[in-house]
């Protein structure tokens, strides 16, 4: 409670936090509250202005724009989520078991992670997409594996360094080993750099799931996803750049709202820094 | 490019074309001018055999390289190729070819009337046209220049299928039996332009063919053939100047009109749109099913929202109104939208397709479907084609209004006519051309024609019949025949066409001379020049 409490204590955090429940309430509640169908085309509509029907205007095939970008955020923010969520369960559970083992299974561990690094994290998903074809969960599962050994590095560093502590130390003495000196010593001890890393994936999730989509790879036609909208749009850029524009000032919204959310959490998990929070 | 300009271009190459196609030109070993026009789109992903590759991808490219017997001026007339003239005899059973005198592939080598008999031997078995070409019952060269191809039954249509772009191809008959992965990177070739290097995802480059048969072309030295699957990038390699030739979307196309800077010709030619199904199992093997569809489709939508305006409605035929054998049929006319989806619902009944709880409809005593089986098709289309996307995407709306659940699958176009020719679809979007009605009943609807695999794939003897006398008989016994055939299609709907396509072509300001005729049009390269603006 005294993180959220600090947290709260910033004030571009405060706005992070205010913009990412509004992102999250209309993916949830949004698409249950619209009248009308993301898909429904009508075709004598096209490319319609904002009006009262059409808050954002229509696109190509006549389908309403906020429509479509309320379902696309619900899409968009639960690929970024679970695929936050896999990279960290993935990451977490390899860095920690390279870390914490040490010897043999710490080099080959490692030495995997860096084949990863040479390889663009797009890239790779790219080419995980490739292999399965694209779809909402290839992009996810795709997206989670490309940020493993990122974060798979990083815990381990964490892990490397937490286990040698002095407090860890003194466990060891008490006789605590294995699993349990895990859970009582070293996982707490990696919590808080997860928490800004995962938050931090987020962002990065987002802005990959638009890249995919906007690949045509990401969420396929007639779903909306932010990136898939952007890709839509792309053709009709000098006709109707609102169709681009709109979700992809999404987009930004999103990933804004997230970085200042992990910037803060940064902040307030920081000792030194949580000394300084009352002035942000 | 204004009307009038066209108009005086047309002139002035239609008797360009008259003199080429008349006059006896001995090859000469030539330089062409310098230059290089860069082509942007699709790579030839069925290869460039022509007895194999029968999509527009790899015809288009085949073109380039392999010249036919028979070739076509820019108005659409059969005009000389290699053959410098032709006839018949007098029951249409045997057609004598004439060889231009002189005509070498381009290393030099002569092309004899034996590399023409082997040619059009090869063709006879070749997957592409041995429908067509099915009533040849012997070759013959009877001298050096002389070839006579005899037909079991009457046929005034050999001539068109021996112009048949890129899959009419004659060859070299050394050339091809000295390497066995000869059509890998075939570089002895007939055509205006020979292949000088293919990077697969990349490019081809094609170099002028100095032994090329009409003195003077081609007129360009090199042409850089870029491969792209991005249409909609197309318009703006244009005007950016990264490419000079380009078939680019309809939205672009109206851009580019309206802005003016950049000219854009649109083709009328015969390039019907069509959906393709499978009609040996459920759903689509009932033909109810095919014409509720029929009923639902909202054709008029399609113009509207996909092809930006351009293009032409049909509500029963496949030719168009200004073909000879064109007799109008309006059997799926939805001016009456209502009626005609209410028409779509009580067929669909009748089929046992009833409408479910969810308003899905479910079969109902369908014959080989498990009562209350949904009916949800899959319908894939090819991923580099905006239009069909969009295409696609109306369809499943507007099938939804009749409790038809589709599913829009956009689909890798390398394997898309691949899956369609080894019957992977139970519906799929497609789309292609045709110069006229006898091309398109021979190749479209007939047993082996080039195309009959990916659009209605036929095997009926008795449709076979009607397409043999249709193109054996005279101009009125065809035009009987095709009007019977035109009435059968639109009930029994192997495939059902919905309209046509006029392709856009842009063109960077600089080129001259090029005519935009669809899909095979490329070898009008071979006339064009190219300035820097």
């Amino acid at each position: 409670m005294n993180v959220i409490r600090r947290l709260w204590r910033i004030r571009s955090a405060r706005v992070g936090v205010v913009l990412a429940v509004l992102l999250l309430t209309t993916a949830i509640l949004g698409p249950m509250l619209l009248p009308l169908d993301p898909n429904a085309i009508d075709v004598r509509a096209r490319f319609a202005g904002p009006s009262t029907a059409h808050w954002l205007g229509t696109d190509d095939l006549g389908r309403d724009t906020f429509t479509r970008l309320v379902h696309g955020s619900r899409m968009s923010l639960f690929i970024a989520a679970l695929s936050a969520l896999l990279g960290t369960l993935l990451g977490v559970t390899l860095g920690v078991i390279t870390g914490f083992l040490g010897g043999w299974v710490d080099v080959a561990g490692m030495r995997v992670v860096d084949l990863f690094f040479a390889i663009p994290t797009l890239l790779v998903a790219i080419g995980i997409v490739a292999l399965f074809g694209p779809s909402a969960t290839t992009t996810i599962l795709a997206l989670g594996i490309a940020y493993t050994p990122l974060y798979a590095r990083l815990v381990r560093g964490t892990v490397v360094s937490v286990r040698s502590r002095t407090y860890v130390d003194a466990s060891r003495v008490l006789g605590a080993r294995g699993v349990r000196l895990l859970r009582t010593d070293i996982l707490p001890g990696i919590v808080p750099i997860a928490l800004v890393q995962t938050t931090a994936l987020l962002g990065f999730a987002l802005v990959d799931e638009a890249s995919l989509g906007f690949l045509g790879l990401g969420v396929q036609p007639p779903d909306a996803s932010w990136g898939q909208m952007i890709n839509a749009g792309r053709q009709f850029i000098f006709q109707a750049p609102w169709l681009t524009l709109i979700p992809g000032f999404a987009v930004i919204l999103a990933v804004f709202s997230i970085n200042l959310i992990g910037d803060g959490l940064r902040d307030a998990l920081d000792p030194r820094a949580s000394q300084r929070v009352g002035d942000t | 490019m204004s009307r009038t300009r066209t108009a005086r271009l047309l002139a002035a190459s239609s008797a360009l074309a008259l003199l080429v196609g008349t006059a006896a030109t001995p090859a000469l070993a030539q330089e062409p001018a310098a230059g290089t026009i860069r082509v942007i789109t699709v790579e030839p992903t069925q290869g460039l055999d022509p007895a194999i590759a029968a999509a527009d991808a790899s015809r288009t490219l085949m073109t380039l390289i392999y010249d036919n017997l028979v070739d076509f001026d820019e108005s659409g007339a059969l005009t000389g190729g290699i053959a410098e003239s032709w006839e018949p005899n007098e029951d249409l059973t045997s057609w004598t070819f004439h060889l231009r005198s002189g005509a070498t592939f381009s290393d030099g080598s002569p092309i004899s009337a034996a590399d023409v008999v082997w040619s059009i031997e090869r063709m006879r078995t070749s997957e592409s046209l041995k429908g067509a070409l099915a009533n040849v019952t012997s070759v013959e060269a009877t001298d050096d220049a002389t070839v006579v191809v005899s037909l079991s039954a009457a046929s005034r249509a050999l001539p068109l299928t021996l112009s048949r772009g890129g899959n009419a191809a004659i060859l070299s008959q050394a050339a091809v039996e000295a390497s066995a992965d000869y059509f890998a990177m075939p570089t002895v070739t007939s055509g205006p332009y020979t292949l000088e290097s293919l990077a697969p995802k990349d490019r081809a480059i094609l170099q002028a063919n100095t032994a090329y048969w009409r003195e003077g072309y081609p007129k360009t030295a090199t042409i850089e053939y870029i491969f792209s699957e991005d249409q909609n990038s197309w318009a703006a390699a244009i005007e950016s100047g990264a490419a000079d030739v380009a078939n680019v979307g309809y939205n672009d196309a109206q851009r580019l009109r309206e802005a003016g800077t950049i000219p854009v010709e649109q083709s009328d030619r015969l390039t019907p749109l069509f959906w393709g199904f499978d009609t040996t199992t459920p759903p689509f093997d009932s033909k109810l099913v095919r014409q509720a569809i029929a009923y639902a489709v909202d054709r008029q939508g399609r113009i509207d929202a996909c092809w930006f305006g351009t293009g032409a409605v049909t509500y029963g035929n496949i030719l168009r109104p200004w073909d000879p054998n064109f007799v109008e049929i309006s059997t799926y006319d939805d001016s009456d939208r209502a009626a005609s989806l209410a028409k779509a619902g009580e067929l669909l009944d009748q089929a046992g397709w009833v409408v479910g709880a969810d308003g899905t409809r479910e079969a109902s005593g369908v014959a080989g479907v498990e009562d209350g089986t949904r009916f949800s098709v899959s319908v894939p289309y090819e991923g580099n084609w905006p239009a069909a996307e969009c295409n696609t995407l109306l369809l499943q709306q507007t099938l939804k209004e009749v409790g038809l659940d589709i599913q829009p699958n956009k689909y890798d176009p390398a394997p898309f006519w691949g899956d369609v020719a080894a019957g992977q679809f139970q519906m799929y979007h497609g789309g292609a051309g045709a110069t006229d009605s006898d091309d398109l009943y021979l190749n479209w609807f007939r047993s082996g024609g080039a195309l009959t695999p990916l659009t209605t794939h036929l095997t009926d003897p008795e449709i076979d019949a009607k397409i043999d006398a249709a193109i054996a008989g005279d101009a009125e016994t065809a035009k009987a025949i095709y009007a019977e055939l035109e009435a059968w299609q639109a009930d029994e709907l192997p495939m059902l066409v919905t309209g046509y396509q006029w392709p856009q072509v842009a063109m960077a300001p600089g080129l001259e001379g090029y005519y935009s005729i669809p899909d095979t049009s490329l070898k009008w390269l071979a006339n064009a020049t190219i300035t820097a603006p």
